[in-house]
């Protein structure tokens, strides 16, 4: 069942003209604020922030990563780099967020990491530099998948291992 | 009918002021009246699910203070997926804070038939955000607009706040929220805190002389500030002393600089935190007046805390106040020094009014917790529908028919395994009647609702589902039709003796679900009738905010005739709307009335016919009917070979079918796993799903494959296709897209099965099934053409690997 989207909207206008009026600024777009109606079970799907500016990609990590709005520490960490190219902007934040000892009190899973991508050449020299175990491999290894290649007959497992770059 | 509570903050919380105080107040007492039933539960993020507490330490904790927070744990842990269909979860903590944010949670709840309940203090957050901290803001508009959206009953501490909210509803146009006022208790004495002792340092503060006194957290909506400001100028001219007992809040750092700089502080103004009950009672009891001068509030408990110990309050004329303190308070303007100092000096001025005054508090009414639980308890256990139908006997099926071939082959099926049904109620075409009459031996009464006398001049919808809900709401109007019968179509039987039990027990109805509605995805090559039908009913069941099962599982089920009209009378307009009946009659039934309905998940084989046309969403646990399809019993499919119609063997066929049937859906299982595995390795190589891409450019198209697919021999392995298009030449339409094999020599193994794709498809998927080969080097190729043309493009990936035979 999803969300109403217009109830939300209204009481972030309502309390945003509510502020104005007190000569506040509500301090994040409304945009920022439908992030909340997106929010999983404790997981965090990085590409519904993907598309936003620096400024409020910063806003929108915290909010999702930290499950708070950035204070104005926080603000001025970050605003000096507002300028900043923006894939490497984004990668600067979601690093440092990941990194800290609030993102891990916090326990909130990350989906969709696209700022660890790594390209074809770095995984080959992943694999050349860590003969036993690919990337791959390695994460399947964390959990269920593993059980699921291991019920692969041996040629497949074989097969499926050269694909990987594993066994050189 | 249990009543889910999250306490998860008031676990977490130091300070039990403000609305863990109530959360605490209430929760002691209802835990303790077995009638409500209650689970309480702590929401654990590590292992995303909430952990059941133990009542019992419950009460011994936050009602008598011993043992520990830890000896609340019960290592039972539920998740909301567990929580009973028509049960209650009830939100009466800060749970704006929650790390399940409630526009998650709720519609979760609501899809499961829980009803929710949620206690609002105020919604000052979004009224006078300025005393909100930023945070409080953010979170608190989600919860309420959750709220509103969600929430089948709200409890109030005074009708202002409901009248906020429903001014807010009624400004969105939405619905106004149904809501109940419980007052606060007044009373502080509890058994467990007999042993509390005042604190000798703060009874000395107090006795230095009369003081005006504020109870709560130092905050700014609270406004010390004025307190304070009349206090330098005039109060303490006056004699009067100021206590603050509360300990610092959010905001308030300027304040409180003031506060402790103050040449007069610990001399005049005593700043008193973390007291005991029995000390704040002494300081309630021996103060001038208790100062509530608030911007807002959702209750104000000081007021009548004050009152009810006989001291006279001069509070901020704010609507709030006047419904909670009548005319027992003394009002001053908002925000007025100079009022609030008046309103002082009156007091102070007139001993022998003043006296009166203190005496008047008397007659106020005030609540006791044990009341304010009581009332909740009330408003939780309403939720319960007990509207209990009797039971009456069923012997009546009620099916709608067009084709007298099918019809007679599957009612030998009801006559010979539900011997309890002795009627037929036949709705069918006219000249269906005729054929009927003259070819039917069978030992059922038939009782017939032709299409004239059902429709009575009405148009029968061309659509298929249009007519079927059309036709069975006009049927229910009739009398030939009993209260309760069971309903079902002509294709559908049953695969072994059955009693009635299946369908009604203890006066409960089953009621067999087979998906979610939200989540059916319907045919991604072309929706089908069925599939707008089911989108149709998600998306109205949704918008009036019932559960959204998918009942629609192929199998004779029981419906009470009386519910289904009930529904018809209040959503009038479904009549012809296109909608699912079973989804709509169960999905209202259930929720309306949860005791009546036991949900269960289907027990329908040949629903899907095959297990690999559509994922199953809920699993069968066993088989009692069939869904019968002629196309599974034809030369080589499944059940070729078995009579279509029933015979003396029909048991042991049946038996063999189940089990043929069973075995061909675990064989789907594990290809599914082959699936996973393979698009799992591919996204962490890739980093995307493995797809097939075509983009139709002109006359042009561009086909794309995934660098190597994973196949299970003999098994069906789905690969979407996703298709964009570019000024398209219509005249390609329908596209032909398909796949063959070849061997290392690069010889075709097989024949290309081909698919279509219609012109404005966006999305479908090949279903490939592996082949059996020796040898290496074989591989698979993809093709596609477009309607015109006369050759296959044909592209291969790089690798081929058939996952071998489980």
């Amino acid at each position: 069942m999803a969300v109403n989207v217009d109830i939300y909207k209204y009481l972030y206008n309502y309390t945003k003209d509510r502020l104005s009026e007190y000569g506040e600024e509500i301090g994040y777009s409304q945009e920022l604020f439908l992030l909340s109606t997106e929010t999983e079970e404790n997981a965090v799907d990085l590409l519904k922030i993907r598309d936003f500016e620096n400024r409020d990609f910063m806003a929108a990590a915290y909010i999702t990563l930290l499950q708070r709005v950035p204070d104005d520490k926080a603000y001025a960490v970050w605003e000096d780099k507002f300028e900043e190219e923006k894939s490497e902007f984004q990668k600067k934040v979601i690093k440092t967020i990941i990194n800290s000892n609030e993102f891990r009190i916090k326990g909130m899973r990350i989906k969709n990491n696209y700022t660890e991508a790594v390209s074809s050449n770095d995984s080959d020299a992943a694999a050349m530099a860590a003969p036993t175990l690919s990337p791959a491999l390695a994460n399947m290894r964390k959990g269920r998948l593993f059980k699921i290649y291991s019920k692969f007959p041996y040629g497949v497992r074989v097969r499926l291992r050269k694909i990987f770059g594993v066994d050189k | 009918m249990k009543i889910y509570i999250d306490i998860t903050n008031l676990m977490q919380t130091e300070f039990l002021t403000g609305i863990q105080r109530v959360v605490r107040e209430i929760l002691l007492r209802m835990v303790k009246e077995e009638k409500y039933n209650i689970v309480l539960l702590s929401y654990l993020i590590n292992n995303e699910c909430y952990e059941i507490i133990d009542k019992n330490e419950f009460v011994s904790y936050f009602g008598e203070h011993t043992g520990e927070l830890s000896s609340l744990r019960t290592s039972t842990y539920m998740n909301y997926a567990d929580m009973e269909n028509g049960s209650v979860f009830f939100d009466i903590d800060s749970v704006w804070n929650a790390r399940l944010k409630r526009s998650y949670l709720y519609p979760l709840l609501k899809d499961r038939g829980i009803k929710i309940v949620t206690q609002v203090y105020d919604v000052i957050p979004v009224t006078h955000p300025q005393f909100s901290h930023y945070n409080t803001r953010y979170n608190f508009m989600n919860y309420l607009a959750a709220v509103l959206e969600f929430s089948d009953m709200v409890t109030v501490n005074a009708k202002a706040t409901l009248d906020k909210i429903n001014e807010l509803a009624r400004d969105m146009g939405i619905a106004e929220k149904k809501g109940v006022v419980v007052p606060l208790g007044a009373d502080f004495k509890k058994k467990g805190n007999s042993g509390e002792e005042i604190d000798e340092a703060v009874a000395k503060k107090a006795a230095i002389g009369k003081y005006i006194l504020m109870v709560g957290t130092i905050e700014p909506r609270k406004n010390h500030k004025l307190v304070l400001d009349a206090f330098d100028k005039k109060l303490k001219d006056m004699g009067l002393n100021v206590i603050f007992a509360g300990r610092s809040g959010w905001n308030v750092e300027k304040l409180m600089e003031r506060i402790e700089n103050h040449p007069e502080y610990d001399k005049r103004i005593f700043h008193i935190e973390g007291a005991n009950d029995v000390t704040i009672d002494h300081l309630y009891k021996n103060a001038f007046a208790v100062a509530f001068p608030t911007f807002n509030e959702g209750f104000g408990l000081p007021v009548i805390e004050s009152i009810q110990r006989g001291t006279p309050v001069i509070a901020s004329d704010i609507a709030v106040l006047r419904e909670v303190g009548g005319q027992y308070c003394d009002y001053f303007k908002l925000d007025d020094v100079d009022a609030f100092i008046d309103a002082v000096e009156r007091n102070l001025a007139d001993e022998k009014a003043y006296n009166e005054r203190k005496n008047k508090l008397k007659e106020y009414k005030t609540f006791t917790w044990d009341m304010s639980a009581e009332k909740m308890g009330e408003v939780l256990l309403s939720m319960e529908n007990n509207n209990r139908k009797e039971e009456k006997d069923i012997k009546q099926i009620v099916m709608l028919s067009a084709r007298y071939a099918d019809l007679s082959r599957s009612l030998p099926y009801i006559e010979k395994f539900m011997p309890f049904i002795t009627e037929l109620v036949l709705c069918c075409p006219d000249f269906m009647k005729e054929e009927m009459q003259e070819k039917y031996k069978g030992r059922l009464k038939v009782t017939y609702l032709t299409d004239d006398m059902v429709l009575n001049g009405r148009e029968l919808p061309k659509d298929h589902t249009h007519r079927n809900f059309f036709l069975r709401s006009l049927a229910m109007e009739k009398d030939e039709i009993d209260d309760v019968f069971i309903m079902s179509d002509d294709d559908y039987r049953p695969l072994m003796p059955l009693d009635k039990s299946v369908f009604v027990k203890d006066g409960v109805y089953s009621a067999y679900y087979c998906y979610m509605l939200g989540d059916w995805g319907g045919n991604p090559n072309g929706y089908t009738s069925f599939d707008l039908s089911m989108m149709r009913s998600y998306e109205y069941l949704s918008k009036i905010q019932y559960p959204t099962r998918m009942y629609s599982s192929h199998m004779p089920q029981i419906i009470d005739k009386r519910i289904f009209r009930e529904m018809l009378s209040e959503y009038g307009e479904i009549k012809d709307m296109g909608l699912c009946d079973w989804s709509m009659y169960f999905n209202y039934g259930s929720y309306k009335y949860p005791k009546m309905f036991d949900i269960k998940p289907y027990v329908t084989m040949g629903w899907p016919a095959l297990p690999s046309d559509w994922e199953l969403e809920v699993k069968p646990p066993y088989f009692l009917f069939e869904n019968f399809y002629d196309v599974l019993y034809e030369n080589g499919r499944i059940f070729d070979g078995f009579p279509k119609e029933l015979d003396d063997n029909v048991l042991n066929d049946n038996i063999r079918k189940v089990g043929m049937y069973m075995n061909l859906r675990m064989k789907h299982e594990i290809t599914n796993g082959v699936n996973s595995t393979y698009n799992e390795f591919y996204k962490s190589r890739r980093k995307q799903i493995p797809s097939v891409s075509l983009i139709v450019k002109g006359d042009e198209l561009i086909l794309s494959v995934p660098e190597y697919v994973v196949l299970g021999v003999d098994e069906y392995t789905k690969l979407k296709v996703t298709v964009k298009y570019e000024e398209p030449d219509k005249s390609m339409f329908p596209l032909k897209i398909g796949y063959f094999f070849t061997n290392e020599k690069g010889n075709m193994l097989s024949v290309p099965s081909l698919f279509l794709i219609n012109d404005g498809v966006e999305f479908t998927e090949i279903p490939i099934k592996g082949i059996k080969c020796m040898g290496t080097g074989y591989a698979v190729s993809f093709c596609v053409k477009g309607n015109t043309e006369s050759e296959f493009r044909i592209v291969k990936p790089v690798n081929t690997v058939m996952a071998g035979k489980f």
